[in-house]
């Protein structure tokens, strides 16, 4: 059996024998697997679901880790997951619980007028704003937007994570954070 | 540069990705006009919001959830067949079916070539080589009856034995045609039994 600090050191899974040496790799990789999924998909509950799924296509798929660095491989699946359920909620029609809500509701809840956009993503209703929007955007946007902002990825390995070119990448970027800005202008003008 | 010119480039320019004409005019313009500067300040507020956003706490039931689901996954093999299942539920079902049919007739043809044609057993060619040797008596025993004719055969006696004769033509006929048949059905049996003998070769 690969020993952990093995596997934590080379972040490579080269030899992946037993159910054990797979609760060390939910161990090290739930928290970024989830952090996506939760941004993704917008709520908790789905994000376990979509984590756990990605653990398991990731065992059915196994001899398919030990060639790829096991956290940007998870990464990907996770990523393909959420936007497959994304995908197909939209073609069910279903909303999910930020959906619905209208641009009033956004000024409505913002008593807050300090004018720092920074300072203001500190208080948990900016959190709140800020993922609501996010949830309003088009999969292709949203992905981008949270693989680069939240996840610190450069445009290459968005593009491979993605399968998209890299200006595909680029002009997705700039489309999705263009849209944020439109959705979450209210805010600011009142805030002002 | 127009403040809308400049507003479309301005994603471009926080993320470093204009050229440097674009770049020096983008900026001249910012300089001089406080619209287009707060609209960078908001601009560049967006990916700062985003990267700020926090996450919840990893569930705890994540790991016992997953090992649960992975030994309650079904083998490889029932795998397949549910991958199949659906495929078949699918738009391509009626393609697929039809393939099916082909392919299943096209099996079920090749293996009646191969294993269903009628096999010559010994009985069969005992019988062949009996229906030979009959066949072969019968046209010696016409022989000989129509050699006995032609030598009892006189002036006085000629009258009586042309019904003899004739009676013999016709055996003789009867005979040859049975001859024909039974050698017919003897050659073809002895090529059948050849050519499997060629195809066990």
């Amino acid at each position: 059996m690969a020993n952990q600090q093995q596997l934590l050191d080379i972040s490579r899974v080269d030899s992946m024998t037993d159910e054990q040496d797979f609760v060390i790799l939910i161990r090290q990789n739930q928290e970024s697997v989830f952090r996506l999924a939760f941004h993704l998909l917008g709520n908790a509950e789905e994000a376990r679901d979509a984590t756990q799924e990605t653990f398991v296509k990731a065992w059915k798929k196994l001899d398919l880790l030990r060639r790829e660095t096991s956290r940007a491989w998870l990464q990907k699946i996770a990523v393909n997951l959420c936007l497959d359920w994304l995908r197909r909620r939209k073609f069910r029609g279903e909303f999910s619980e930020e959906k619905g809500e209208s641009q009033n509701d956004l000024e409505y809840r913002l008593p807050d007028p300090n004018p720092d956009p920074l300072e203001q993503c500190l208080s948990e209703e900016m959190q709140t704003k800020v993922r609501k929007a996010i949830s309003n955007l088009a999969p292709k946007y949203r992905a981008v937007v949270i693989l680069r902002d939240l996840e610190g990825m450069s445009y290459k390995e968005i593009s491979q994570m993605l399968n998209v070119k890299i200006s595909k990448v680029k002009s997705n970027l700039f489309r999705g954070r263009r849209e944020l800005k439109e959705i979450l202008r209210p805010f600011f003008e009142v805030s002002r | 540069m127009r403040c809308e010119e400049v507003k479309e480039l301005l994603e471009a320019y926080v993320e470093g990705e204009l050229d440097e004409s674009q770049l020096k005019a983008v900026q001249a313009h910012i300089s001089s006009c406080e619209s287009c500067k707060k609209e960078l300040a908001l601009t560049q507020a967006i990916p700062r919001l985003v990267s700020s956003l926090q996450t919840p706490p990893v569930p705890e039931d994540i790991i016992p959830n997953t090992l649960r689901i992975i030994n309650e996954t079904p083998t490889a093999q029932w795998e397949w067949l549910r991958s199949f299942g659906a495929f078949l539920s699918g738009k391509w079902r009626f393609a697929a079916v039809a393939c099916s049919l082909i392919i299943i007739s096209l099996f079920s043809i090749s293996y009646y070539r191969e294993y269903r044609q009628p096999k010559i057993t010994d009985a069969e060619v005992e019988l062949a080589v009996k229906d030979l040797k009959l066949a072969l008596g019968l046209v010696g025993t016409a022989t000989q009856d129509v050699q006995i004719t032609a030598m009892t055969a006189g002036s006085r006696a000629l009258n009586a034995t042309k019904s003899k004769s004739k009676s013999t033509m016709r055996t003789l006929s009867g005979a040859q045609s049975e001859v024909s048949d039974k050698l017919r059905f003897g050659l073809a049996v002895l090529a059948q039994l050849q050519k499997g003998e060629v195809d066990g070769n």
